[in-house]
């Protein structure tokens, strides 16, 4: 079905409210796992959904439909409609901006996930998961292959129709080492656009599994404040977390203390430190050409050389803050209405090399890779595999639940980014807020030093 | 071929809260609904988000005849059966009110502060049935109040969490009342500088020690030598005062699940995982009950379109006879985000935003700082134990203390 044409086809324009669009993804996914060498899960799915706004008397009026016909799409605008009837709030006139035009960017028709055969996927996951029978050590594995495909569609009153298309695929096994005393998770994950970069793999998994096992009785970290480099994956995961959630202007609305605070020119970090989201990079799974609002993506820069320069909006908050819009009015699925978030997140380069970071510590810690981040007036992450810096060098391995510190004090310790950025891409997890998680997301950076944090 | 039919439809109501008003409305209803076929020791699935018919279902998931089983893995006998455990309906515009209400108390009584967030209602039906005669239903609905507050002088994003589920007409007065203690104390910022203090958690679903102990007690970990606590069973590992069950009855706090995701219909409603500090059993699925040569534990969940894996269904923390008013002083942790803890039992918690209490009075804000602990002494000499209330006075969910050591943050 052409959904461009059927959202097309409703008139938008003609319905009786101050705004009304809709938003169509039709999304087909393949996942196969397997639990402990046997296959759990074998998962060929399809399916469409749409997401009908109605803003009118001040509010805003929502619904999800499964069911794709122009009936019942009539007939639910029309049903929203009425329950705005009832709304007496303050109208913010944030549609009026709204420029139409029509705009369609697919670019993995030709070449995406769905044309690969199930079996083959499932030989590939198969044939991975089968190498780590190999090592007695590991003790519980869990492999997983997943892939997407996905055509998104957009419509408005005020005239604005895109469409676009994106394509991911992802590998990931976990393996646990266990003896009597320790244990010890592991991961190798690969993500790529296009399938054929996920084969040929061997020599990487056995290596990261090798290296994963030296984990297995490394000491737990004493609590203290050290000098800490983080790897390009964990440096976006903190640009993510530390202030990218910032930079989401929703958090602004009503709230005269924070637009004091963040007031476009403030000094918020060290010299050498910019921040950007950009949605308009193809080939991660940050790519997000259009928002679900039909706003193209912009290169936004939040901080740049330390000073704060932008900030992420949708229509809403862009139309109160009296801003641009960015291209960050994004949901996770038809089912969820969009609000402010992220896309393609990282911390510029700096000009140093990655030795002449680490030289400059006599006594601290390089954090490779993450579990998981947080972030509000503090940020946390807990890394997943780390290393103890010796006299200027990478030394043995140590455990690490947590790093943390005051975002803007650590901010402005940054002392150090090596001189090239790496994007981090996935299609497991992603990003959480409110009631809406797993976004598809990206982040990274160099590596990036920085001269006290909390370690424990 | 054995075939399973599994359908289940939610009705939603959500209102966005922006700037202490409801911002927006959104009604949905979904559909999820999957046939699972069981051919030669192999199962497939098929899932669909929208009402496809069951027999295009069933194609779908012989062609996709795939996941390993082990011998002797067979859905479950049964017979036609319904668990309703609603209590009353709620139209949409009694929601809207309760909402407007909650708003309005908030509002003045806590006019220094933002409220955010989402408060909510939703309804749900599940219906699974196989080609051996079972046939069963569960209903339950609940309205959700999860508000976000922020000082309007404060620069973070958000101060604290408010969140309470309610599974009759909520008592808006006690959640106001409750959560005022947090509110009230926000502005006194004291000093802390003790280096180990009892924590008191507000509810031990949400302390991580719990979280630690949720993922070791699953059978297939334990089985492989891989769980903290493997090779450990019948053997007492913690304080005397340490019991924890798995119950999947309480219909008063919405906990309703009589069967799990293989359909095994378990007759106890509470089974016993610690005893007195005594491991006496971790949990298993079907699949891993057959594996391991033991029984199934009630245990197994999926998503409608995935196979299964082990989670518990509610972990009960029996009370000890003591109160927060009994505890001279302690720190309540209510924002404690980014924590974690490592597999051989050492664990660290960031707290953002906790309170100093002595003899159950809120006397006010400490500093930042981060907890660490390690599980084998946060369970024996250093565990309190499941207080005897709450922030909610019959919320199943209760306080729960240990001492930990404090670090600054």
């Amino acid at each position: 079905m052409d959904y461009l044409n059927l959202i097309k086809s409703l008139s938008l324009e003609s319905f009786k409210a101050d705004f009304v669009d809709a938003r169509i993804e039709k999304r087909q996914i393949t996942i196969i796992s397997l639990e402990n060498h046997l296959i759990n899960n074998s998962i060929k799915e399809q399916y469409a959904g749409i997401f009908i706004r109605v803003y009118n008397n001040g509010k805003w009026f929502y619904t999800s439909l499964n069911e794709i016909s122009k009936d019942n799409i009539v007939k639910s605008i029309q049903g929203l409609i009425g329950l705005s009837g009832k709304s007496k709030g303050k109208k913010e006139p944030f549609y009026e901006k709204i420029t139409a035009f029509e705009k369609s960017i697919f670019i993995y028709n030709e070449n995406n996930p769905t044309q690969i055969p199930v079996k083959e996927k499932r030989d590939l996951i198969t044939h991975y998961d089968d190498l780590q029978k190999k090592y007695p050590e590991i003790k519980v594995t869990d492999s997983v292959y997943v892939d997407r495909y996905s055509m998104l569609y957009y419509g408005n009153s005020k005239g604005r129709f895109t469409a676009y298309d994106y394509a991911g695929n992802m590998m990931r096994l976990s393996f646990m080492f266990a003896d009597d005393k320790n244990r010890f998770r592991g991961s190798y994950r690969k993500y790529a656009n296009d399938y054929n970069e996920l084969l040929n793999l061997d020599n990487d998994i056995n290596e990261e599994i090798n290296e994963s096992k030296r984990f297995l009785n490394a000491p737990t970290v004493k609590a203290g404040e050290f000098p800490v480099i983080l790897s390009p994956m964990v440096a976006g995961v903190f640009a993510h977390e530390s202030f990218g959630h910032k930079s989401e202007a929703d958090f602004m609305l009503g709230d005269e203390t924070m637009k004091r605070e963040w007031k476009i020119g403030k000094k918020v970090g060290s010299d050498i430190l910019s921040i950007i989201d950009d949605g308009g990079q193809k080939g991660i799974s940050g790519y997000v050409p259009f928002d679900d609002e039909g706003n193209p993506a912009e290169k936004t820069y939040l901080i740049k050389n330390g000073i704060l320069t932008g900030r992420l909006h949708s229509l809403i908050t862009a139309d109160f803050l009296e801003e641009e819009v960015t291209g960050n009015g994004r949901a996770i699925t038809t089912e969820f209405e969009p609000i402010v978030r992220m896309t393609s997140t990282y911390i510029d380069k700096g000009e140093s090399t990655f030795e002449e970071l680490v030289s400059g510590i006599d006594d601290g810690f390089y954090i490779d890779t993450f579990k998981h981040g947080s972030g509000l007036s503090t940020f946390t992450i807990a890394p997943s595999k780390a290393y103890k810096i010796v006299k200027g060098k990478i030394a043995e391995p140590i455990r690490i639940n947590v790093i943390t510190g005051n975002v803007f004090k650590t901010l402005n310790l940054i002392d150090g980014l090596s001189d090239k950025v790496i994007i981090n891409s996935s299609l497991m997890g992603g990003c959480g807020k409110m009631e809406q998680y797993q976004l598809r997301i990206s982040f990274g950076g160099p590596e990036v030093r920085i001269s006290k944090m909390n370690v424990s | 071929m054995e075939k399973e039919y599994f359908v289940s439809k939610t009705k939603n109501i959500s209102l966005n809260i922006v700037n202490t008003k409801i911002d927006s409305i959104r009604e949905k209803s979904t559909i999820r609904k999957s046939v699972r076929v069981l051919k030669d020791g192999k199962m497939g699935i098929s899932g669909s988000r929208s009402d496809l018919p069951f027999e295009e279902l069933e194609q779908n998931a012989i062609s996709m005849i795939d996941i390993e089983l082990p011998n002797g893995f067979a859905f479950q006998d049964g017979c036609k059966k319904e668990w309703d455990i609603i209590k009353r309906d709620f139209s949409n515009d009694e929601i809207v009110n309760i909402a407007n209400n909650v708003l309005k108390q908030l509002k003045e009584n806590f006019p220094d502060y933002i409220f955010s967030n989402k408060i909510g209602y939703e309804y749900s039906n599940v219906n699974v049935k196989n080609s051996k005669n079972m046939d069963y239903t569960v209903k339950t609905n609940g309205i959700y109040l999860a508000i976000i507050f922020k000082h309007k002088k404060s620069n973070s994003i958000m101060d604290g969490f408010l969140g309470k589920q309610y599974f009759d007409t909520p008592d808006i007065d006690e959640y106001i009342v409750n959560y005022s203690k947090y509110l009230s104390a926000f502005n006194n910022e004291v000093s802390f500088d003790k280096d180990n203090a009892i924590i008191v958690f507000p509810e031990y679903t949400n302390a991580m020690p719990y979280a630690f102990l949720t993922k070791h007690i699953n059978g297939e970990f334990y089985e492989r030598g891989a769980s903290y606590f493997s090779s450990k069973k019948n053997k007492k590992l913690f304080s005397d005062r340490f019991s924890m069950y798995d119950i999947n009855m309480d219909e008063e706090n919405g906990i309703c699940n009589p069967f799990d995701a293989d359909g095994f219909l378990r007759k106890e409603k509470k089974i016993p995982i610690f005893k007195d500090g005594v491991f006496i059993n971790p949990l298993y699925d079907l699949k891993k009950a057959i594996i391991y040569n033991t029984k199934p534990t009630g245990t197994s969940t999926r998503s409608y379109n995935t196979g299964s894996s082990i989670n518990p269904n509610y972990l009960f923390v029996p009370s000890i006879d003591k109160k927060l008013e009994d505890i001279d002083e302690c720190i309540i942790p209510v924002m404690s985000a980014g924590g974690d803890f490592q597999d051989n039992g050492d664990i660290s918690i960031p707290l953002q935003l906790a309170y100093l209490v002595r003899k159950g009075k809120f006397i006010g804000k400490i500093p930042q700082v981060i907890l660490t602990a390690n599980i084998d002494n946060l369970f024996n000499n250093d565990y309190i134990g499941a207080l005897k209330d709450g922030v909610f006075k019959n919320d199943i969910n209760k306080y729960m203390a240990f001492r930990m050591s404090v670090n600054k943050g």
